[in-house]
């Protein structure tokens, strides 16, 4: 078999292929995916990329999309489509068999080629090598600087440790977390010098070190990593923002953020994995074997045609890695794929090894039948978990997590209808409004669409939202002060009611903000604030006077109270003149926020559309239009 | 000369903003040029990071109080054990008792799930009834929203318009049943069913339609209930 290691090889990238790309658009945009995408949009126009330090990680997803991109002679980004994004990380999926080639002789051919297969069909890899987000650029990056390393062990030659250090600025400027990843890399080579010391040395020898080529491998990554954040020189602050994640991303780690979860949440999703209704998922077969080839290779036990130091070292890096992933308590399921391909790789060790133990050729026999049963177990999972649209964004699904919906694609389908019964079609204005900006990925499948407007209350009409005030902490203080007829309206309607222990100076604003509004919001919904003398010497707008004189009631009598208040205090409040009418032909509505709508003028709700498991969105189209789409349909 | 310089001098600027604002007034009010939409730009989508993978919609509460509904005494369920048809082929009448058996819990065994499309269930009371109140169970195993939803009685059971067919409720927007374009809203599917007052109106059957939910594009009925008392 290892006569046509490349052949075989290259059989193996095929299966991954494969397995990678059928129905590549089947699955709905998930949140991460449709942001990566819209952010990718600006490159594309022209507008560039800045480096954000608070969320969605490196520039080397939008830059390798754009090559990409440019290779395959995309077009109009209007016309991209799910699949074409996602064939880039499909093709970084595809890299990491290949990449076995480099280290086919730490790991042995044989084994390389049981990796490679496993790699090709573990349900995991397969699963968000399907997905346009980070991760498969990221283990792709890391191997790609694992395996330069080695093979810089094994000639010396320049070339190689300067491609591992452009893969570490790779890596860098991907995701964050590869400090975790560089922590596994020294802890290991630590424990594996350790272990090293009394047999005699091996190919890691230091003499290859030449602190020359160090220093060039580093200053190679140091280039990398100023070229990609400063977004190739045009915007400097990007390389201090690459330092300055850091706090953030350490904050977050500590569990400041919704994705806490405990020690088991990967263990769970490899090993044995099910929800009611669905089947079982597990990938414990590729833990059994890479544990047998961690615990030979500690303990020093022959493993045919591998480099015990390589496989001891990868053993060490594999087990640090994920001892920090569990430890951790911000857990997302695609963060498993850095430690997952290191148990990959050594499950491909641990094969070989357990055939090669094996006594007679029956047993041989037997025991390499049941490895390729487990291989097709996993391909079929893989099958499963990836490409049947049953499975692929369902919950019962061990990788699917904050998955859009299928329903969204029905929503999605019925505003393209609905626009093309409209004289404006692309132009067709649509208010997309959810608080949290949770709508996410309606702005990829809205694309083409130049009238959507993007809220987080209901535009005109609704109450305060924490993002709308400008400054509350003045906002509070003139209030208190007393100093005018509203203000002393505002204290005795008990604006600042329980606000004392929420004050920024406890540690909190957006604490603050959140009993600020909560307490406007229950004066601007009671009865008229209007009082002649109250508001004597206030300006009214235009809009405000003329609402006064309707005498209004109901959701346009908030509307005037949020309004007065405005003009009372514009420096501080802001002032809600969006510039768009409240209800244009299409709302695209969270749930929400139904009762802040104006039933009479939204139009009619058409129907409800379930965004992720317990996220709901309405959509209201103006009746006239939907008439008129009712008989384009009939058409 | 001078005197005429000095006059320029002492009314030239009023003279010339004089002569600029006539010309503003002109240009504006001439209806010559056209007027174009202004370029408001419309706030773009804000980047969000990867939301929670579990956010229930605390408006959507599966246990809602529902105020009780008031008829004369003596009304039951008149549909409990009768005979129930169905649009759809792909189930039997065993099948299909299971929807007047009086089992609620929308367990596997309990529901009946019709194939996808517009699917109706129809029950035949046995005799004229004075209805008071229909409702419907579809699947409330989990959150979600059957489309299409219509409540329809009629004298005979054909439901052709020689036999008194009267529609309580209907979501079907789109006309997607052919039976009219529904004005009532959808609803989302809870342990309570989805109740529709009948007014006491008089027939013999009833007839649910439905078109697949947000969860699946299968009609499920877990039971319908019909409320009312033999006609006099």
């Amino acid at each position: 078999m290892t006569k046509g290691f490349p052949l075989w090889l290259l059989l193996a990238a095929l299966l991954a292929l494969g397995l990678r790309s059928v129905q590549l658009g089947g699955r709905p945009m998930h949140n991460d995916e449709a942001v990566n995408a819209i952010k990718f949009r600006d490159l594309w126009d022209g507008a560039g990329y800045r480096y954000d330090p608070d969320e969605y990680h490196g520039p080397t997803l939008a830059y390798s999309t754009l090559v990409w991109e440019k290779l395959t002679f995309a077009r109009d980004f209007a016309r991209f489509t799910e699949a074409r994004l996602r064939s880039l990380t499909v093709l970084f999926g595809v890299g990491l068999v290949l990449l076995l080639f480099l280290v086919s002789d730490a790991l042995g051919r044989k084994a390389a080629l049981a990796a490679a297969l496993l790699t090709a069909v573990s349900p995991v890899m397969v699963y968000y090598s399907r997905d346009y987000i980070h991760e498969t650029l990221f283990v792709f990056f890391i191997f790609l600087a694992l395996a330069a390393g080695w093979r810089y062990c094994q000639t010396g030659k320049i070339a190689w440790i300067l491609l591992a250090g452009a893969a570490f600025g790779l890596m860098q400027a991907t995701k964050e977390t590869f400090v975790f990843n560089i922590a596994a890399v020294m802890g290991a080579l630590l424990l594996n010098e350790y272990f090293r010391r009394p047999a005699p040395a091996s190919a890691l020898d230091e003499r290859l070190f030449r602190p020359a080529h160090l220093v060039a491998a580093g200053a190679v990554w140091l280039a990398v990593v100023v070229l990609l954040f400063t977004s190739f020189f045009t915007n400097p602050a990007g390389l201090l923002d690459s330092a300055r994640t850091y706090l953030v991303w350490f904050q977050r780690a500590q569990g400041a953020s919704p994705h806490v979860h405990g020690w088991g949440f990967y263990w769970e999703r490899l090993l044995f994995f099910h929800r009611p209704g669905g089947p079982i998922w597990s990938e414990a077969i590729i833990l059994l074997l890479a544990a047998g080839a961690g615990v030979s290779a500690v303990a020093r036990r022959e493993l045919p045609g591998a480099s015990p130091a390589f496989v001891r070292f990868l053993a060490f890096y594999t087990l640090i890695l994920a001892a920090i992933y569990t430890v951790l308590p911000y857990k997302t399921p695609w963060s498993v794929l850095g430690f997952w391909h290191g148990a990959i790789l050594l499950a491909g060790v641990g094969a070989v090894a357990l055939v090669a133990g094996l006594r007679g050729r029956r047993l041989k026999m037997a025991g390499g039948i049941i490895l390729w049963m487990g291989a097709a177990q996993l391909a079929f999972l893989a099958w499963q978990s990836a490409v049947n649209v049953k499975y692929s964004a369902n919950p019962r699904n061990p990788w699917v997590y904050a998955q859009t919906l299928p329903n969204l694609l029905e929503l999605a389908d019925k505003v393209d209808a609905v626009a093309e019964a409209s004289p404006d079609d692309g132009a067709l204005r649509i208010n997309v409004i959810a608080p949290d900006s949770d709508y996410w990925p309606l702005p990829w499948y809205l694309r083409r669409y130049g009238g959507a407007g993007y809220f987080e209350n209901v535009p005109g009409f609704s109450k305060f939202a924490a993002d709308g005030i400008q400054d509350a902490d003045a906002f509070v203080r003139k209030v208190r002060a007393k100093a005018d007829p509203v203000s002393a309206f505002l204290l005795d309607a008990g604006l600042t009611n329980n606000m004392d222990a929420a004050h920024p100076a406890n540690g909190d604003p957006g604490h603050l903000e959140s009993l600020l509004v909560t307490n406007l919001n229950r004066i601007i919904s009671g009865p008229s604030i209007y009082d002649s003398n109250r508001f004597q010497g206030i300006p009214l707008r235009r809009e405000t006077g003329e609402l006064l004189r309707q005498n209004p009631h109901g959701p346009d009598l908030i509307r005037l109270n949020r309004r007065l208040l405005e003009d009372a205090y514009p420096a501080e409040l802001g002032t809600n003149n969006l510039p768009v009418e409240p209800y244009p032909p299409v709302t695209i509505l969270s749930a929400r926020l139904e009762p802040d709508v104006d039933p009479d003028k939204a139009g009619k709700m058409t129907g409800f559309y379930e965004l992720r498991p317990g996220v709901w969105l309405e959509l209201y189209v103006q009746t006239n239009l939907w008439s008129a789409y009712l008989q384009h349909r009939a058409k | 000369m001078n005197a005429i310089l000095l006059n320029h001098r002492r009314f030239g600027l009023p003279l010339c903003l004089m002569l600029g604002l006539a010309w503003l007034g002109g240009s504006s009010c001439s209806g010559a040029e056209s007027l174009v939409p202004l370029p408001i730009t419309l706030p773009p989508a804000t980047f969000r990071g990867t939301p929670p993978n579990d956010t229930p919609d605390p408006r959507i509460d599966n246990n809602t109080n529902r105020q009780p509904f008031l008829a004369p005494a003596g009304v039951t369920n008149v549909a409990l054990h009768k005979k129930v048809t169905s649009s759809a082929g792909n189930v039997g009448p065993e099948d299909l008792a299971k929807i007047t058996d009086g089992e609620k819990e929308p367990s596997e065994e309990n529901t009946v799930t019709l194939k996808r499309g517009s699917q109706w269930v129809q029950i035949d009371l046995g005799s004229p009834h004075e209805i008071f109140a229909i409702v419907v169970w579809h699947n409330n195993s989990s959150v979600r929203v059957y489309r299409g939803v219509i409540f329809q009685i009629a004298d005979g059971p054909d439901f052709t318009p020689d036999q008194n067919v009267r529609t309580l409720f209907n979501n079907d927007a789109e006309n997607k049943s052919g039976v009219g374009i529904g004005k009532d809203r959808e609803y989302f599917e809870t342990d309570e069913g989805k109740l529709v007052d009948a007014q006491g109106a008089k027939a013999r059957y009833v007839r649910v339609y439905s078109n697949g939910s947000t969860a699946a594009s299968f009609n499920d009925y877990t039971e319908v209930e019909v409320y009312g008392r033999p006609a006099k």
